[in-house]
């Protein structure tokens, strides 16, 4: 029996070693993998954003985009309360009523003051102060008020117009009438005057 | 006791009131010519004038006359004691396309009391007979009615109201018009 496979595995495979070397094959010691090291570039870039430095610039400018937020949405609220009182002072008589109970109509510009009171009140529910509620009531109001009186005004004209239209046709019957009744007259009277001219005894 | 003398007297004044008011309804009924039954003339008409002016729309014609045109000023006078203007002109393509039996409903109801033939006029030449009625509320005129026929034509006016007659005759030729000539179908007015 050779024993050149026990020292350097070289010629006739030995059973037994063989089974030998499986069995305990099994308990071999097995090297751990050593940990990649990591690349330099994340590296130089990971380490400043936990440093004590990044931290507070953070916050800082977190609490400045909040202070900043805060302040364009106070100054929003204040101009969202002169658009109204715009609304309130120069309304669109010409155009139909928007209706506060309704949904506004697709077209015309009643579509900006539909728009501006959607905006207010998101602006109303994102700010507590509160505002003026007599504001909120009295656009629709004042514009049913205004468009009232237009409305009015125009049914008066149409009126007027109607009666000036009216009065004219009149007139105008009247004259023919009174035309025709006068040259029949006249008619009558050449004719009486004729038979005189003609039978001057009788 | 006085109240119910006063309810009594009250009472009394009001009938009265309602009489004289209907009294001077159904007289200015009788002045009205009921021309409704030469409506079916209409139809076979060439040219037709209708005119009807009572109450407001009289008012209205008035308030759109210029007192500063004489012509208009003129009419603007007539038309302060009128009641009513009811005018019906049809002209015709052909002779006998009326009968006599139209004007005949109109004349009857000039036999009403009040009513009185002024003048008449007939031509056996041309065929044309005009005649005036006048109705007088004491001195004044209260009513005019003028029957014009023709072998082609038939005019009925109707004036309601008293009327200066002379002042009337004068409007013929005015406000720009020549004088109304139905034989000529160039100067007949158009409805």
């Amino acid at each position: 029996m050779k024993e050149d496979y026990l020292w350097d595995k070289s010629g006739e495979t030995d059973a037994e070693i063989a089974e030998l070397e499986q069995t305990l094959g099994r308990l071999r010691y097995k090297r751990p993998v050593e940990p990649q090291p990591l690349p330099t570039t994340s590296r130089k870039w990971f380490r400043p954003l936990f440093s004590p430095a990044f931290a507070i610039a953070a916050t800082l400018v977190i609490l400045l985009l909040a202070g900043g937020l805060w302040l364009g949405l106070r100054r929003a609220h204040s101009d969202g309360g002169r658009d109204t009182a715009a609304v309130d002072k120069a309304p669109e008589v010409s155009q139909p009523a928007p209706v506060v109970s309704g949904p506004p109509p697709p077209t015309g510009p009643v579509k900006p003051i539909g728009d501006n009171v959607a905006e207010r009140d998101i602006k109303r529910s994102i700010n507590p102060s509160p505002l003026p509620r007599r504001n909120i009531h009295r656009v629709p109001n004042e514009q049913r008020q205004t468009l009232a009186q237009a409305q009015a005004v125009n049914n008066a004209r149409r009126i007027r117009r109607e009666e000036i239209a009216r009065g004219q046709e009149a007139k105008a019957q009247l004259i023919k009438a009174l035309l025709i009744t006068s040259d029949k007259l006249n008619e009558v009277q050449k004719k009486i005057q004729g038979t005189q001219e003609r039978n001057p005894i009788s | 006791m006085n109240l119910v003398t006063i309810k009594s007297l009250r009472h009394t004044s009001l009938l009265f009131l309602v009489a004289v008011v209907s009294a001077l309804t159904i007289h200015a009924q009788d002045i009205r010519l009921q021309l409704g039954n030469l409506n079916n003339l209409e139809a076979k008409a060439s040219k037709v004038v209708d005119v009807t002016l009572d109450g407001a729309l009289l008012h209205l014609a008035e308030k759109f006359l210029n007192s500063k045109k004489p012509e208009e000023a003129a009419v603007k006078e007539l038309l302060a004691g009128l009641k009513g203007i009811y005018v019906k002109s049809f002209q015709f393509d052909k002779e006998g396309e009326y009968s006599m039996a139209d004007v005949d409903s109109i004349r009857a109801q000039l036999r009403a009391p009040g009513w009185s033939r002024m003048a008449g006029v007939k031509s056996k030449k041309d065929g044309e007979n005009a005649e005036v009625y006048m109705l007088m509320t004491g001195s004044q005129v209260g009513g005019i009615a003028v029957i014009a026929t023709g072998p082609k034509e038939l005019t009925i006016v109707n004036i309601v109201g008293t009327i200066d007659i002379d002042k009337l005759a004068e409007l013929s030729g005015k406000f720009g018009i020549p004088t109304i000539d139905f034989k000529n179908d160039s100067k007949a007015p158009k409805k």
